[in-house]
């Protein structure tokens, strides 16, 4: 059982990396704690949904809009809710406060839209196999996950690292006065950024809908909380650090309810969060240096 | 004569104007349920059929010159909305009593305010905490201990499970209830309760929950939880390899279209127990399905029952409050109500005369073929 219960807690941790990579990846470009990240991703959920249960379009198509549509939905949000703020040199406290009030007329729409319902993929949006690999038993849509996770999470890295567009994100979240003395475009760099992290939470809320046969207005609540615990965990801003850290907190919970009980599972991944802190305050991954960083961009 | 006359005109026009009064006679009775939320999937069909059931009422001419008016409120399966629509209602003198809300959960919560304000609420709730409330507050839906006793006696006695896992979800006080009434229901009996989980209704994630009971060894699994989550959890049991001849053994909540859709083949052969069956030969009850499929197109469940019972009960202590009912009079008449016929469990509905504890009987079903069938041996 415990490779088996280990298996599932590296999907689910999978899932929640990705989550948290959008929420860190804004944090480490534009240092702001996105408090609607959790209302994107459901949106990129339901809009997965409404692909496949309005359009009959099959579980790739639903990805690709997820993943488009919570791009798209980030971007407006830039536009609405934190732009405006970064025009007059607003508090950091400010955007918080921003998202917060934009996560909640998210939540209000969506709990409209569907009269408050727990809606589900249909079932055969794919098909539901498994297979035994040594002795664990694997469902396809666990390991397709994982290969999204993976691929996205490779595509990511290549684009930040490899591309020139990564390299300007990288300079304008070092010094975002520097780069505009280098010419680089900080509109055309935050509605990169801004796309790519809600398309990273549209994706995730794709797959959480599917694996999880709950697609609802508040499904993007609890996983915002856990993505707090892991960019925290993995150092704040830290992309490696998001993915490493999420599927330590899957696999703590997984096998927390395992062990223990469902009940116990908060109480063990905060009780981690909080003795990680302890011993290092930047979290696992994190440097003293992102405090100089975010000063160096102001 | 003339003199007698005009008297004689001016007593029947006083007599018809005092008939005409009496007819306009309508007061109001507030018709609270989880409209949306979490336990919509209850609240909606018993609003519909206490709505029917008042409106039968009127027709009938059972309550003569006193019609009732339904004023309608939606919890949204929220204590906080709960509290503020009894409230609200509370402060209207026309209102006789409250019907409602649908859960444990919210009927806690606006009992309360029902005894403080005065008002009778009839809520539906399993759990004591609403009559416990105070003189005002009252339930139709039997104890946990009641229906799941039942349940345990029906799973020690009449099936071969030795070895169950227990879910339940902890935010919820019936479903804790619930849950506690069964275990201590399968105490002395031989079957082994192996593993106890308590999930939260906002949780979706049940994998792991899944993956210990594939390898537990388990005959069964008890789940008490709201149709959609407690189907949620059976979906992914069976896709963590809990096999189907390892029945998923749940209260009134799984009884519901809601849970046999949402678990589709998942949900087949699972024992659960009923306040109600729509094939049961109670009093009334053709009369009912015939009614409320008519008005809703849709065949009533243990919740539409369920509201129809209640909003019936209601109406008869109404009744009983006389031609000038007050909200004392309905309070009074509805803490006197025993043995009356009903379409729930075994055809009579009472309550304790210490505690106020309603009793019915219960009827165990099982699912087969994307149906509710009797299992009652």
């Amino acid at each position: 059982m415990l490779a088996q219960q280990l298996l599932n807690g590296v999907v689910v941790g999978s899932v929640y990396g990705l989550f948290a990579l959008g929420f860190t990846l804004l944090f480490g470009v534009n240092h702001i704690m996105n408090m609607a990240h959790g209302a994107v991703f459901m949106w990129g959920a339901f809009a997965g949904l409404f692909a496949v249960t309005m359009f009959d379009l099959p579980f790739a198509a639903a990805l690709v809009i997820g993943a488009v549509a919570g791009g798209l939905l980030s971007v407006v949000l830039d536009w609405v809710a934190f732009r405006p703020l970064r025009k007059r040199n607003a508090p950091e406290f400010s955007a918080i406060v921003s998202s917060i009030g934009a996560n909640l007329i998210l939540l209000s729409l969506a709990q409209q839209m569907t009269a408050t319902r727990v809606m589900r993929f249909p079932f055969d949006t794919f098909p539901i196999r498994f297979y035994e690999i040594l002795g664990v038993r694997v469902q396809l849509l666990q390991l397709v996950i994982m290969a999204v996770v993976i691929l996205t999470v490779v595509g990511l890295v290549w684009y930040l690292q490899r591309t020139n567009a990564g390299r300007q994100i990288r300079a304008v979240a070092y010094s975002e006065g520097t780069s505009r003395l280098l010419g680089i475009n900080p509109f055309s760099i935050n509605f990169q950024v801004f796309f790519l992290s809600g398309a990273l939470a549209g994706v995730a809320g794709v797959l959480i809908g599917l694996v999880f046969n709950s697609v609802h207005f508040m499904m993007g609540e609890p996983l915002l909380l856990r993505a707090f615990v892991v960019i925290i965990l993995g150092g704040l801003g830290s992309i490696p650090g998001a993915l490493i850290a999420g599927l330590l907190i899957g696999i703590v919970q997984v096998l927390t309810v395992s062990y223990l009980s469902a009940g116990m599972a908060d109480v063990v991944v905060f009780s981690l969060l909080f003795l990680v802190l302890l011993a290092r305050p930047t979290g696992l991954f994190g440097s003293a240096s992102g405090g100089a960083a975010r000063v160096a961009r102001q | 004569m003339r003199l007698f006359r005009k008297t004689l005109l001016a007593s029947v026009a006083v007599l018809a104007a005092g008939v005409t009064l009496a007819q306009a006679e309508t007061y109001k009775i507030g018709v609270i349920n989880a409209l949306t939320g979490t336990y919509a999937f209850g609240g909606v069909p018993i609003q519909n059929a206490m709505k029917l059931a008042i409106e039968q009422g009127n027709e009938s001419g059972k309550l003569g010159d006193v019609k009732l008016e339904v004023v309608e409120g939606d919890s949204a399966s929220d204590k906080g909305q709960t509290i503020t629509l009894v409230s609200r209602l509370a402060q209207d003198p026309a209102l006789l009593m409250i019907i409602g809300p649908t859960t444990s959960l919210e009927g806690t919560a606006g009992a309360p305010v029902a005894n403080e304000q005065k008002v009778a609420l009839f809520g539906i709730g399993s759990s004591r905490g609403i009559v416990q409330a105070g003189p005002w507050s009252f339930k139709v839906q039997q104890v946990g201990d009641d229906m799941l006793g039942e349940l345990s006696k029906y799973v020690a006695e009449h099936t071969d499970i030795k070895k169950i896992a227990v879910v339940f979800d902890r935010s919820n006080d019936g479903f804790v209830s619930q849950k506690n009434a069964f275990v201590a229901g399968l105490q002395g009996t031989g079957v082994e309760v192996v593993s106890e989980d308590g999930i939260l209704s906002s949780d979706t994630d049940f994998l792991a929950i899944g993956t210990r009971l594939a390898n537990s060894g388990i005959d069964a699994f008890f789940v008490a939880a709201p149709a959609e989550v407690g189907a949620n959890v059976v979906v992914q049991a069976r896709q963590a390899g809990v096999p189907m001849e390892v029945p998923m053994v749940g209260p009134s909540s799984f009884a519901t279209p809601a849970f046999i859709d949402t678990a589709g083949g998942a949900a087949e052969g699972s024992i659960v127990i009923a306040d109600y069956f729509i094939g049961s030969k109670n009093p009334g009850n053709e009369d009912f399905v015939a009614s409320y499929e008519a008005k809703y197109g849709a065949k009533p469940d243990n919740w539409a029952a369920m509201g129809f019972a209640l909003a019936s009960l209601a109406v008869e202590a109404v009744k009983q409050a006389g031609p000038e009912p007050t909200r004392e009079k309905v309070r009074d008449a509805l803490a006197g109500l025993r043995d009356v016929p009903t379409i729930l469990g075994n055809g009579t509905w009472t309550m304790d005369s210490d505690d106020f504890d309603p009793h019915y009987g219960a009827a165990i079903l099982k699912v087969q073929d994307g149906g509710l069938v009797l299992a009652n041996p």
